[in-house]
């Protein structure tokens, strides 16, 4: 007996494939929480406000002036990538973890999709080093 | 205790049982010796040779991950795995201090080219391999609403 069922999703969200096994309304969530995930971060500035100088004006600027930049360049970059992914059928047929680093792969060849890889990987390093940097030893 | 390697103590039984807990407060006090990282304000500048300390350090580290059986490239314990990631945590506090302004600088220019390169040379290659999609299959087509796709697994 062929299994045939549609497939969950709400919208075109493509991480719709990453739980196929979810009901309609879960898939929902999750996926507005993937594309939220964007907005992660926007509050970085308050974190070192301890070391800022004028930290009440600064800090504050900087958080909002984050979510500002954040929502402006995740919406184009979310819209961008949903015109950039492979049709369906094969988008849920990647069955990697991260499968961007396939798309990559599949749209600018195996060279650049390393080079773009790397250059996100070391972006989240960068990231999370304030974090780390504002440890307080002693 | 630098007889007793990373190969005898899996083969004796109890060991880890018996021992650790002595074991573990005496490598306590090396590694506080060790990876000392001298007090001071932020941004404080590390006394002279404590870089060449801490590279003989890293030395005795990948000497420990390469499975050396004689540590005979240098003359302290070997550190642990977590206790090295602890010090880099902690004495990035001292070296990243005076740099921050230009971490964050180059982070901030790092996620711009990283944005940029998205917005042009992903567009570019997608063009040249597979093609875009269509704007009715990107907004109102939806694989649960419009066909019947098979589950691929």
């Amino acid at each position: 007996m062929v299994l045939e069922r549609p497939l969950v999703g709400i919208g075109s969200c493509p991480c719709a494939s990453f739980y196929p096994s979810l009901s309609i309304k879960s898939n929902h969530c999750l996926c507005s929480l993937f594309t939220a995930g964007t907005l992660i971060g926007f509050d970085a500035s308050g974190h070192i406000a301890e070391e800022t100088k004028n930290a009440s004006y600064v800090a504050a600027r900087g958080i909002l002036l984050g979510a500002v930049a954040t929502a402006v360049c995740g919406f184009a970059t979310t819209i961008l990538f949903l015109f950039c992914t492979p049709d369906l059928d094969t988008l849920f047929s990647l069955s990697a973890p991260q499968p961007f680093v396939l798309i990559y792969s599949m749209a600018l060849g195996r060279g650049p999709s390393v080079f773009m890889t790397a250059l996100a990987v070391v972006g989240l390093i960068l990231v999370s080093l304030p974090s780390t940097c504002c440890i307080r030893p002693h | 205790m630098h007889c007793v390697d990373d190969l005898c103590r899996g083969q004796l039984p109890g060991y880890n049982v018996v021992f650790a807990h002595l074991q573990s407060l005496t490598l306590d006090l090396e590694y506080s010796k060790l990876y000392s990282v001298p007090a001071g304000g932020m941004g404080d500048r590390l006394p002279r040779g404590h870089y060449a300390q801490q590279y003989q350090v890293a030395r005795c580290h990948l000497g420990r991950v390469r499975g050396s059986a004689t540590h005979h490239h240098c003359n302290q314990l070997p550190p642990s795995y977590v206790q090295f990631l602890a010090y880099l945590a902690t004495a990035s506090y001292h070296h990243t201090a005076r740099v921050y302004s230009f971490v964050f600088k180059f982070a901030a220019g790092l996620m711009m080219v990283d944005f940029l390169l998205c917005v042009i040379w992903l567009p570019i290659g997608v063009s040249r391999t597979y093609g875009f999609r269509s704007a009715s299959e990107v907004f109102t087509q939806t694989c649960a609403f419009n066909k019947l796709c098979r589950v691929p697994y």
